[in-house]
């Protein structure tokens, strides 16, 4: 991963980011009883800012229900923000009309978790495939759309003739590479992946990988990877954000994230990732009691309840996202510039966090 | 074990043949599908079919038994009604009735019902709202006092049945659509369709539609059988088809009250319906089958 890592590093500090996200929130509305009446908020993304290069892949980590899926479907535009915006190349996504959605509807696709339920039972896998195309490219010659489809199928490592087939006849593999095979047909410039291999078996799991990392190869296409994976995150991001609640609590470069991480929530998720090896399984924190609902987010730092670490003002003060190295962003109180956790100095910051923790 | 042997008698080759060749090809089930065609046939040829006039009886030769009967008459094969009609020929011309009734109000019903229900789950709202409750509305009024209102105000007439069933089993499917349209749009696959650029009408027509259809033709093919019920019942009451024309269900009502001295007056528009019912039900789900990939083998 690292020369792959680097070359993305590279070419995508200097180029014109693809998307941007500016404090993005989205608030669901609780409404309750005969008038409808609005009890109290989701806030199920909290305000988020993140930039995707062209070619680069960013990975968005978090717990269940902590809006990491809200995001992607802001970016799809399948949500509407309850405030700020989604650019693609600079415009607002949620201003485009026309041709210009078009446009951005060819340059932005998706793979979504459940392969069993993305492929429509009642289309052909070549319509399927084809849909994009299709939809935005109106008019265009059926021959191209056939040859195109083989194409797609052909570099996704499937058989063109599995176009005649429907989804019932393929299995879980077939049908993840049919929908990378969608996803890449209108040669987009990023593709949102939502936790595109929780759902498939081990053994495929590593095939879908290196198939995306093919296919990002091939046609430099950015990813926004969305999972609660951090072997596959690990793996395949340039950069990481870990999310908590709606808001990013850190944001850096793959491997800083994965080694030096600082926040201690990623402290936590990395010490109960499994291992690659049974003997590197180091002493595994495990956290007390549930993530707060978003309909009733902790005053303060989110996370404090849960905290290993907390401290007073941890209850009182959000802390804000502030720079921790080239590209490291961390929201903790206890985070020294220089990247050490103030409260566990004296120690290793993973001891004190255990010995706390209890069980 | 005993080795007692079962005789068994080869079965004909050809019929062997037949059969599977059918299977192969996954036909419609023989039976029913050769109850719906007589069905049909006797339904767009009956002045050719019928051996007789549907109206005009001989009063001389009233309930007289089917043939095979004491005092049978050999002209008239099912028997003849109170008024001297011949059964076979207004079962014929029962026929032509019992379709036009049932496939113009079940399509129109079933079109209408089906467009209501997939605006309502598919942009739900005020919209949804409104028709749900219009749909609680209509459903919760006695469905035979709908119709006699109606009848009272439009008078009896083959168009006004059709309006009648129209009105009574619209919110079915209304209702029936809403609810899978609901289910179906959560699928990833019509996400998907929205990232892919397609339009409301198109995930409606090309991602909803085909996966709410087989549930609807089941109904559809169930409503066969109370829209003869139901129209058999407005008839008694008067309000249905005018009397000049045969219906299955006004058979049943004439004869009914002779029904232990002369008991095939009804008997036989009882077993025609029981047939026909039964038969479309049956394509009905060979259809369902046949839309779903799953079950469409090579």
């Amino acid at each position: 991963m690292s020369d792959q890592a680097m070359a993305g590093m590279a070419g995508a500090t200097d180029a014109l980011p693809l998307i941007e996200a500016h404090g993005l929130r989205k608030h669901f509305p609780i409404l309750r009883g005969l008038f409808r009446r609005q009890t109290g908020t989701v806030k199920a993304v909290d305000g988020v800012d993140f930039v995707i290069h062209p070619g680069e892949t960013l990975g968005l980590v978090g717990e269940s229900g902590c809006g990491k899926t809200t995001v992607a479907k802001m970016v799809l535009r399948l949500e509407v923000p309850s405030e700020g915006a989604v650019t693609f190349r600079g415009g607002d996504i949620a201003k485009l009309r026309g041709d210009d959605l078009r446009r951005y509807r060819r340059g932005v696709q998706a793979v979504l978790q459940d392969p069993y339920t993305a492929l429509n039972p009642r289309l052909t896998v070549g319509r399927t495939v084809s849909e994009p195309l299709t939809e935005t490219q109106k008019g265009i010659a059926k021959s191209e759309v056939n040859e195109r489809v083989a194409e797609a199928l052909t570099s996704v490592g499937l058989l063109p003739r599995i176009a005649k087939d429907y989804p019932h006849e393929l299995s879980g593999g077939q049908r993840q590479r049919v929908e990378v095979a969608r996803a890449i047909i209108t040669r987009p410039e990023c593709i949102v992946l939502d936790e595109p291999v929780s759902a498939a078996d081990v053994s495929i799991r590593a095939e879908i990988i290196n198939l995306l990392q093919d296919v990002q190869a091939t046609l430099g296409v950015s990813y926004l990877l969305i999972s609660h994976d951090l072997a596959v995150v690990q793996r395949m991001c340039h950069r990481i954000a870990v999310m908590y609640l709606g808001k990013f609590v850190e944001v850096g470069p793959a491997r800083e994230v994965a080694t030096g991480a600082l926040h201690p929530y990623t402290q936590v998720l990395l010490s109960n990732a499994l291992p690659s090896h049974p003997d590197d399984a180091g002493e595994e924190i495990i956290l007390t009691g549930e993530v707060p609902s978003p309909r009733n987010v902790p005053p303060g730092c989110p996370f404090h309840p849960r905290c290993p670490i907390a401290a007073p003002i941890c209850r009182e003060v959000v802390p804000v996202l502030s720079a921790e190295g080239v590209g490291h962003e961390v929201a903790c109180h206890l985070v020294e510039r220089g990247g050490r956790n103030a409260a566990a100095a004296g120690g290793a910051p993973r001891a004190g966090a255990a010995s706390e923790a209890g069980r | 074990m005993s080795a007692r042997r079962v005789a068994q008698v080869p079965p004909l080759r050809w019929v062997l043949g037949l059969r599977s060749f059918w299977k192969q090809h996954r036909l419609p089930p023989a039976l029913p599908l050769l109850i719906v065609i007589v069905f049909l046939v006797c339904a767009v040829f009956a002045g050719l079919i019928a051996p007789h006039p549907q109206n005009q009886g001989e009063l001389s030769k009233r309930l007289l038994p089917p043939t095979g009967m004491a005092k049978a008459d050999s002209s008239y094969l099912l028997g003849t009604d109170g008024q001297g009609r011949d059964i076979l020929s207004r079962l014929i011309y029962g026929a032509r009735m019992a379709l036009l009734i049932s496939i113009v109000s079940i399509a129109l019903t079933a079109a209408l019902g089906t467009f209501i229900g997939l605006l309502a789950g598919l942009f739900g709202g005020k919209l949804d709202m409104v028709v749900m409750r219009l749909v609680d509305v209509s459903m919760s009024i006695p469905a035979i006092l709908i119709a006699v209102l109606l009848a009272a105000v439009f008078g009896a007439s083959v168009q006004n049945v059709i309006i009648i069933v129209i009105i009574l089993i619209w919110p079915a499917y209304a209702r029936l659509v809403r609810g899978e349209t609901l289910s179906v749009k959560q699928a990833d696959y019509v996400a998907l369709a929205r990232v892919a650029g397609c339009s409301r009408l198109t995930i409606m027509r090309r991602h909803i539609l085909p996966n709410v259809l087989p549930t609807v033709l089941v109904l559809m093919s169930l409503h066969v059988a109370l829209v003869i019920v139901m129209e058999a019942g407005l008839s008694f009451l008067g309000f249905g088809i005018p009397p000049k024309y045969a219906t299955w269900g006004s058979m049943i009502q004439q004869g009914y009250q002779q029904l232990q001295t002369s008991w095939w007056v009804a008997v036989f528009p009882c077993i025609v319906i029981v047939l026909t019912v039964i038969s479309f039900n049956i394509l009905g789900d060979w259809v369902r089958d046949r839309l779903d990939p799953k079950l469409r083998q090579v």
